[in-house]
């Protein structure tokens, strides 16, 4: 009772919404799952095309293991794996000058793609 | 009343969805960008460590004043352009390196690398006559002495307290030191010719040396603050790219804070009690006060020749030097480098005339003649109480081009 006294009183308070038909509900339901489901598509796609986060990862290693050989003074080649990286060094002679050398530190994937290289050329001598 | 519609409320969720599948894009795209452009960053310090490592390892193939562009690995992606210019009697490197809008540089301070060819506590010319030694006088190292060797003697009642004559190798010296590196001489000594004022860097050093604080980086041009009159620099912080140039004197007090700069004058006195690293070259004297301590790489360097007047380097007692001493003032009886007692040399001396020694040298000695002066006496070739050590040198030492022929270089420090 109260609340039809209350209705009189105020009666722009009560809304009253139209309920939707049942294609309109379906279509809706439609267009929302489309257009959530394209962007997780999208967003998927983006993340493991770049693939950020392990070339970040290969990146920190690879700079790590730098600092290591020279901390070590270890320019000879070595392999060793890394969570899902092949980490690779390798060092050549430079072609002008003998008492420098050219290292090389890859990052591969498991399938053999490299993700990142690292290029110096190193002066052994100097850290002896 | 609002109107039922549930395209409505679909279109709006899915602008919602849309934005917040926008920014996670976003997020991803500007993630990526910052790891690119960290690994391009990375990329560009590998290729001027790199560049630093060529001009360490062959600074033959770097040239003075003169930019050269180096393609690295051949292959035309990592290419670094590199300077060299002297910074007193050490180089200044600066190697840059571009790759896409990115463009890095670094400067570095570097010396010879002394342990490669020197390893050489004392070179004594041989002019006929023996080293003679007394009291507390140690020299360890290799030495390359006269033919007639080295004895001990009693100076002032006092004889040699040493087990040994020499603790290392001796070999015999020749007549004539080796040959001075004469580009450091010769860059040097463009600053005690007239300086054309007209160039811009050169600026009156009256106007600016009233200010407390004077600092120039060594991306831009070099300062050359110049007078005609007496410089007296104290209570003032001087450092970077600044070289000090005086057609009179430079006076330092014990209150400059100093930091790589450079001085030119004939006559530069450093005042008791002064603490920092100065590079300084005169003509005619170069005086250190008591108990100063010059921080490496500090580097004294006298270089005249001629015959008029007297030319002298003294260190005071008390005081320490990191760094080099170069001394080319002839023959004559009152050319003298003097160190005087309780006074240290970490590093390299070079006395092309008389050196009256009597504090230590920890480094490498290459002498022309000792003298020794008492209060009734005048000694040649003696030493008494003074110490020449080159194994106590520490190995990370990084020294002064002063000889020719010797091609390696080191890092000393970071210019930027």
């Amino acid at each position: 009772m109260a609340e039809l006294r209350l209705y009189r009183k105020h009666p722009k308070l009560f809304y009253r919404f139209k309920s939707s038909t049942l294609i309109e509900a379906i279509v809706a339901m439609v267009i929302v799952s489309i257009s959530f489901g394209l962007g997780v598509m999208i967003y998927m796609n983006i993340h493991t095309s770049g693939n950020p986060l392990v070339k970040l990862k290969a990146y920190i290693e690879v700079s790590n293991f730098y600092h290591k050989s020279l901390y070590k003074k270890n320019f000879d080649d070595e392999n060793y794996a890394f969570q899902n990286l092949n980490i690779h060094r390798q060092t050549s002679s430079h072609p002008d000058h003998e008492n420098l050398k050219i290292l090389i530190i890859k990052a591969n994937d498991l399938r053999g793609k490299e993700i990142y290289r690292k290029r110096v050329i190193v002066f052994p001598q100097k850290y002896e | 009343m609002l109107k039922a519609g549930a395209l409505y409320y679909t279109v709006f969720i899915s602008f919602i969805i849309s934005l917040i599948i926008g920014s996670l894009l976003l997020y991803l795209y500007f993630h990526n960008q910052y790891i690119n452009s960290e690994i391009l960053h990375e990329r560009l310090t590998n290729n001027i460590e790199s560049g630093i490592n060529i001009s360490l390892a062959a600074p033959e193939d770097i040239p003075y004043r003169k930019k050269k562009i180096i393609d690295l690995y051949g292959d035309g992606e990592s290419i670094i352009e590199i300077r060299k210019e002297q910074w007193g009697a050490l180089d200044v490197v600066k190697v840059s390196s571009s790759l896409k809008k990115f463009t890095k540089t670094k400067i570095a301070l570097q010396g010879e690398y002394i342990f490669n060819t020197e390893n050489q506590a004392l070179y004594l010319c041989d002019l006929k006559k023996y080293l003679s030694i007394s009291g507390d006088t140690r020299i360890v190292g290799n030495c390359s002495l006269p033919k007639l060797g080295i004895k001990q003697v009693y100076i002032q009642e006092k004889g040699y307290t040493g087990e040994h004559l020499v603790y290392g190798n001796k070999s015999q010296s020749k007549s004539s030191l080796p040959e001075i590196n004469q580009n450091l001489i010769a860059f040097n000594k463009v600053y005690f010719e007239p300086l054309e004022m007209t160039k811009d860097s050169i600026v009156n050093a009256g106007v600016v040396l009233s200010e407390d604080s004077i600092k120039q980086s060594f991306f831009d041009k070099t300062i050359v603050l110049y007078s005609d009159n007496p410089i007296d620099i104290d209570y003032q912080s001087i450092t970077g790219n600044i070289i000090i140039v005086s057609n009179h004197s430079i006076t330092v007090g014990k209150n400059l804070n100093s930091r790589n700069i450079v001085l030119y004058a004939p006559q530069i006195e450093v005042e008791a009690g002064f603490r920092g690293d100065l590079q300084m070259f005169a003509m005619e004297k170069i005086t250190i006060g008591k108990n100063c301590k010059l921080n490496y790489p500090s580097f004294l360097g006298l270089f005249d020749k001629s015959s008029v007047g007297d030319k002298m380097i003294h260190i005071s007692e008390g005081s320490n030097i990191a760094g080099g001493i170069l001394f080319m003032g002839g023959n004559e009886k009152n050319n003298q480098l003097t160190l005087a007692r309780n006074t240290n040399i970490y590093g390299q001396v070079f006395c092309n005339g008389n050196m009256e020694l009597k504090g230590s040298i920890y480094g490498s000695l290459y002498c022309k003649k000792f003298v020794l002066k008492t209060k009734s006496t005048y000694y040649e070739n003696h030493l008494m109480d003074a110490t020449i050590d080159f194994t106590s040198l520490n190995e990370n030492y990084t020294g002064f081009d002063l000889i020719e022929g010797t091609d390696e270089k080191r890092l000393i420090r970071w210019l930027n």
